[in-house]
């Protein structure tokens, strides 16, 4: 195969994308692929091999993995996360464990639910806000554990890092404005739904499989490997 | 080990700079859970930091054990060794943060001790040149204090603010080549040295290891070969 680009133009490339990636990985906010070409100055094939290089780079020393946005209606988007979940709570700071716990609270509350994907059973924001105040966090005012933002932490911040979805419905019979929560790509890619569900049962003290349905989804796709 | 090192290496980029204790009890968490078994002794340790260290490399960036003059601490250090134009994106920071960064940097280092008061940081954001974008709030100040201090990019000690471990392998070339009246290399060793010992009569710093292995040999400066008559021990204030 012909390359029209010397090795080190593309290697040097391909460190620029590493760099930047590195840089920015903290705040897991999707990264749009004409923002990287526009820092960088570098566009076309030469972008694409070594966003290509960058990209098995980051997995193999790294252990970061690199996915493009589906639908992402701004071009094209990549997010970046650790192949292997939380294998030690010390890979995080402080604030970053606080956030993680509240996340998963929501993620296992819409998971229980039926409210990974949107078409199914739909969890509107006044839902959410109810569950919360039953275990004590209230959207409008500083929880002592998790933080003073929690209302934009969850209608934001969350949001925007693709770990939920937030869609407005506007009814027409009601006139008002709903919101419906659902996983967003983020969370279909971080977490894995057996270990949810594991941990949802453990901390209501059930053995997984009294959750009969959830356990029979959770499991579906260990059937159909086997077949 | 491969899957160790890639946990390690994460959560080095993540923290900036994790100190020695917080390191091993996360490196024993992290041997645990993929059932290997963990090095142990300081040789393990470092061996196996200098192979994640051999690695990132190629891609300009370093992973390494620093001891802090300062506090005598050890810090794992991730940094990144030059400058190029994706550094300058750093979507977590404005323009003017990055300035008050570079600005703190300038200040500590023309300090006597490379220090400055914890309140002087305030002062200092008062110098960067104004521009459109809105000036630095007290909060905002504080709290970028603190998110550079836990990066290892500062250190607080005693209520003062001084350069920290990942500054030092960060930025010190930067610091050398824009500051050389203040940063210089150790004439024994030629790597940088920032606080350790001075000689009372000529003023040449020199780390406190180069100095004590030379002077088992030795018994005069090796800057102005006068008779050496400064204290070596720890007690003595950083200078």
């Amino acid at each position: 195969m012909e390359s029209s680009f010397a090795v080190d133009e593309i290697a040097s490339c391909t460190n620029s994308i590493i760099t930047y990636i590195i840089n920015g990985i903290s705040n897991k906010l999707p990264i749009k692929e004409r923002d990287i070409t526009t820092v960088l100055n570098v566009k076309g094939r030469l972008f694409n091999m070594a966003l290509t290089q960058a990209k098995t780079a980051l997995q193999e020393t790294y252990g970061i993995v690199m996915v493009d946005v589906p639908d992402s209606k701004s071009g094209k988007a990549i997010i970046c996360y650790n192949e292997d979940s939380g294998k030690s709570v010390l890979l995080f700071d402080g604030e970053q464990q606080r956030q993680l716990t509240l996340l998963f609270v929501l993620l296992s509350y819409l998971f229980m639910r039926g409210s990974d994907a949107p078409q199914n059973n739909n969890t509107s924001e006044e839902d959410l806000v109810n569950f919360l105040n039953g275990i004590r966090i209230h959207f409008d005012a500083p929880h002592e554990y998790f933080g003073d933002n929690i209302k934009k932490l969850i209608t934001e911040t969350f949001v925007k890092q693709l770990y939920l979805k937030r869609e407005k419905v506007v009814s027409e019979m009601e006139s008002e404005v709903k919101f419906y929560y659902s996983w967003g790509f983020r969370a279909h890619m971080e977490f894995d739904k057996k270990m949810v569900l594991e941990a949802t049962a453990k901390i209501l003290k059930k053995p997984p499989s009294f959750f009969v349905a959830k356990y029979q989804e959770v499991h579906q796709e260990d059937k159909q490997m086997e077949t | 080990m491969d899957k160790v090192k890639k946990q390690l290496l994460q959560a080095a980029i993540n923290h900036g700079s994790i100190r020695k204790d917080v390191l091993r009890e996360l490196l024993a968490n992290l041997c645990d859970a993929y059932d290997v078994r963990e090095p142990e002794s300081a040789t393990a340790l470092n061996s196996f930091i200098a192979e994640i260290d051999a690695s990132i490399r190629t891609y300009d960036q370093t992973l390494q054990i620093i001891k802090h003059p300062l506090n005598g601490e050890e810090y794992l250090v991730f940094a990144l060794l030059i400058v190029n134009q994706a550094c300058k994106f750093q979507p977590q920071y404005t323009d003017t943060e990055r300035n008050y960064f570079y600005k703190l940097l300038e200040t500590l280092v023309s300090s006597d001790d490379y220090g400055i008061e914890w309140m002087d940081i305030y002062r200092v954001a008062n110098l960067i040149p104004a521009n459109v974008q809105r000036p630095l709030s007290k909060q905002r100040i504080q709290d970028l204090e603190t998110i550079w201090m836990s990066q290892g990019y500062f250190l607080e000690k005693d209520e003062k603010i001084y350069l920290g471990p990942r500054s030092m392998l960060e930025y010190g070339n930067y610091l050398k080549k824009n500051f050389p009246e203040y940063i210089k290399d150790c004439i024994l060793c030629n790597k940088i040295v920032y606080w350790d010992v001075k000689c009372s009569e000529c003023d040449v710093k020199l780390h406190r290891q180069c100095i004590r292995k030379y002077l088992t040999k030795k018994s005069t400066c090796p800057g102005c070969k006068r008779t050496w008559n400064t204290r070596l021990s720890l007690s003595q204030p950083p200078n």
